[in-house]
């Protein structure tokens, strides 16, 4: 595949505000993957890090364990070369995708969507304090099992040891990579990455659900659909972004983390996060796959020193974080950045790169820039005729509230 | 925190005696207790001594609650409430600008009533009851309550008789909420901004709700209208008597080496102090909600208690991640999954709070492991503008006071 030519979308999360709230898998979850056997997949989800995160051992060559050992799911390119002196993940050169990842298992590696059977669980038995329920809990309806891993098993747990204990959250999408290995591993041609904004999409008329996108995906992003026997993966909320509004899991980031805009536009945020400050990072650029979405690298807190002291250390070892962000010397380069920026702050010089971070309002994070405006509620652009209607003017309730 | 039995008698006595709680509490226990939005079971520390002492006293309890939660299973009437959204009202939160509508998206499924309704019901028949008896009014402390025109009252002779006329009438009260035109767009979009000066500070645009403007940035807190905090003053640093004589002037967050075996830990009948100390703060997946068990907030979480162990304890038990562990100690035991984590000292053990019983193996509770009913600290009072609690409030957690041991048991 040459080089993409279209559009670009691109994104940045950053990772210094992100509250680990999940309010984004929340919105994912009801815009779309809360039915028709997509139960158990999170386009969007959020990872304590370090750690397996979702699925388990999602990655190549090391997982993202603070050692990098353990069960690794594999794909990416062979042989990647990134471009030297670059920030943005830019490859030389790559060999062929790699599809013989591990797929991910749905029970250890994914996590059963468990059903709770509330019933069972509230109900009383032989006294009104006694449990109904028997059997192996939780419980479970249908198939009683005590779960093996879940979307946020190993939340908080990270690495270190009190009181130097660390851990930071990641949220993750699809990266609508630039040179996408699903894309590159399907055999169908049945994903296709879209000209007007660089959104990767599985065509589901034309996949037949081998699953080589699965594996070939090193962010595990791509998920089986066992239902409908083809696969699916976050579409970034297309309909929505052909209309100027904001992914829902971007909209609702009450952390206001996240920023959309395109790659070609220099006055986005975007743009002067990832191209201009260059303290916006790809996640494993060495994948070879160019993503879309960049990450501010966390700093973390100081060390507590042997009295309790704190100490000039950062608790979050920089050689993990150039692990994950494309080697230890940009990550260094970012926090040294963002920390003098946030020095000339202190002292009262305004910082264009803090006031851009901060992103005050959604217009700050959001350039979309469809219709004129850099973005649109999705009240805007679908607006609700009456939105509520008092219980007096509602005899469709034929309920008046008194008694 | 270096205190037993007999030093919570002693402060008690000396609170009441020094007016910072009320004596009502020893005079008269109550007879009849409603609950209302508080499951009392899940959120109070002792629950079972609770159980055994409270109800001996009530001769009847009634509930208004969403389901069957521990308390409710205790009432003698369970009131069965309409869930936020059955509901035509609104809230404000601390956190943002807003005031925002409940919009009933289904009026109330079943037999279920908005809070609205069942005060007004309750009103409504102990009026009715009153007059057919002939009881005109009864005195509650200091004050007289007309029970022979309470409904009358509480609905102002019919014009608050609906939750749709009572939301508009605290909405017309608020000085904040912009009058007829701020109702207007309040029921249309379902949300007005506040603005203006509150009781405690002024709702700015580009601040948040609680501004602390007057507070913190002007420095004006003081006796007058509108330069007021909650106590009337700022405290960091807590003079009461109560918090010097119990060493908690200022917040300690850990319980550290230092402290392990002093006069601070929690001991055993026999005196020796237990290994572990428990811990049980605020959990982000709940905080305050009564949907602490929905289903996809709890497979972001593990589906099922846990509890928080250092991986060192962990080896030292024998335990593994999942595996049920028994946390027991002298007033009771709990069953919870473990959980590794390297972030908590290996003397101290950790759970996130809010979890009904009905969630834990054999609807055991970790509040049955504390027995503090009150804390000595929320005795403090007096007019120097500590903050206060009133006596009918049950006591929030001593944060060292529980001590436990674990082990591992099947399930
Ligand atoms: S992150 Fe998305 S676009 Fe990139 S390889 Fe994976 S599924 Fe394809
Ligand atoms: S990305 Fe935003 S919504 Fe998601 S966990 Fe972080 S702060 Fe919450």
């Amino acid at each position: 595949m040459s080089d993409f030519k279209g559009r670009q979308l691109q994104i940045v999360f950053d990772l210094n505000k992100c509250l680990e709230c999940h309010t984004c898998t929340m919105a994912d979850k009801l815009m779309w993957t809360n039915r028709s056997g997509r139960e158990y997949m999170y386009w969007n989800n959020v990872e304590t890090m370090p750690g397996h995160g979702y699925p388990k051992g999602w990655g190549n060559n090391r997982n993202q364990t603070e050692t990098g050992s353990g069960q690794i799911l594999g794909g990416g390119f062979k042989d990647v070369v990134l471009e030297e002196g670059r920030t943005d993940g830019k490859v030389k050169s790559r060999g062929p995708v790699q599809r013989e990842g591990k797929d991910p298992d749905l029970e250890n590696d994914y996590g059963i969507p468990w059903e709770y059977n509330y019933e069972e669980v509230f109900n009383p038995g032989d006294s009104h304090d006694t449990p109904g329920a028997t059997g192996i809990r939780p419980h479970y309806k249908g198939k009683e099992v005590v779960p093996k891993w879940g979307p946020n098993w190993e939340e908080d747990q990270g690495a270190g040891e009190w009181p130097n204990h660390w851990a930071f959250a990641l949220p993750r999408i699809c990266n609508h990579c630039a040179h996408p290995a699903c894309l590159a591993a399907c055999s169908r041609k049945a994903i296709y990455k879209r000209q007007e904004d660089g959104i990767v999409l599985v065509d589901q008329e034309r996949c037949r659900g081998y699953r080589h996108c699965v594996r070939a995906c090193p962010y595990k992003k791509v998920y089986f659909n066992f239902s409908t026997g083809k696969s699916e993966k976050c579409v970034l909320c297309y309909p929505r972004v052909e209309k100027g509004v904001p992914p829902a899991c971007f909209a609702q980031c009450p952390g206001r983390i996240r920023f959309i805009g395109w790659k070609d536009d220099k006055n986005s945020a975007v743009y002067k996060l990832i191209h201009e400050w260059k303290v916006a990072l790809p996640l494993h650029p060495e994948f070879g796959t160019e993503p879309n979405v960049f990450y501010v690298p966390p700093l973390g807190n100081f060390k507590f020193g042997g009295d309790g002291e704190i100490t000039n250390e950062r608790v979050i070892p920089v050689k993990y974080l150039g692990a994950l962000f494309g080697g230890v010397e940009n990550v260094k380069r970012v926090q040294g950045i963002i920390l003098e920026e946030r020095e000339k702050m202190r002292k009262g010089i305004k910082s264009e790169l803090c006031m851009t971070l901060i992103g005050h309002d959604n217009a700050d994070r959001f350039q979309l820039n469809v219709g004129g405006v850099p973005y649109k509620t999705a009240e805007e652009v679908q607006p609700v005729k009456t939105q509520f209607v008092t219980p007096s003017e509602d005899d469709a309730k034929g309920y008046k509230g008194g008694v | 925190m270096g205190f037993d039995v007999n030093d919570m008698e002693a402060y008690l006595k000396d609170a009441i005696d020094k007016g910072y709680l009320t004596d009502r509490i020893m005079k008269k226990t109550p007879r009849i207790a409603i609950w209302h939005s508080c499951n009392n079971y899940r959120n109070k520390t002792g629950t079972q001594w609770w159980r055994e002492n409270y109800l001996k006293h009530i001769e009847l309890l009634i509930c208004t609650e969403l389901r069957m939660t521990g308390s409710a299973q205790s009432a003698d009437y369970v009131l069965s409430a309409a869930t936020d959204y059955e509901r035509w009202d609104g809230r404000e939160t601390t956190t943002n600008l807003n005031f925002t509508l409940f919009g009933q998206a289904v009026k109330p499924m079943f037999d279920r009533r908005t809070d609205w309704q069942i005060y007004q019901g309750l009103a409504k028949v102990i009026q009715e009851k009153a007059k057919a008896r002939g009881i005109k009014s009864i005195l509650y402390g200091k004050r007289t309550i007309d029970l022979d025109s309470i409904y009358d009252e509480y609905v102002q002779n019919g014009e608050l008789d609906t939750d749709e006329k009572a939301l508009k009438w605290h909405h017309m009260k608020s000085t904040v909420l912009g009058g007829e035109k701020g109702y207007e767009k309040f029921v249309k979009e379902g949300y007005v901004q506040a603005k203006g000066d509150g009781k405690y500070g002024p709702y700015l645009d580009d601040a948040p709700s609680r501004s602390l403007r007057w507070q913190a940035i002007d420095k004006m807190p003081g006796p007058m209208k509108k330069q007021k905090t909650n106590t009337g003053r700022f405290q960091f640093y807590v003079d009461h008597e109560y918090h010097i004589k119990l060493d908690q002037m200022t917040p300690k967050p850990q319980y550290t080496d230092k402290w392990r075996g002093g006069p601070q830990s929690p001991r055993r009948p026999d005196g020796t102090p237990y290994q572990l100390v428990m811990n049980y703060p605020h959990t982000k997946w709940g905080i305050h909600s009564s949907y602490r068990e929905n289903q996809w907030l709890m497979r972001l979480q593990r589906g099922d208690v846990y509890l928080y162990l250092n991986p060192k304890l962990m080896a030292e038990k024998g335990i593994k991640d999942m595996d049920m562990v028994r946390v027991y100690n002298h007033v009771g035991e709990w069953f919870a999954r473990a959980k590794e984590w390297a972030g908590l000292p290996p003397y101290v053990v950790h759970t996130e709070h809010g979890w009904d019983h009905q969630l834990s193996k054999n609807w055991s509770h970790y509040n049955n492991l504390n027995c503090e009913f009150l804390n000595p600290l929320e005795m403090a009072g007096g007019k120097k503008g500590h903050i206060v609690y009133t006596g009918n409030h049950t006591g929030n957690r001593v944060y060292y006071e529980t001590g436990v041991d674990i082990e591992k048991v099947a399930g």
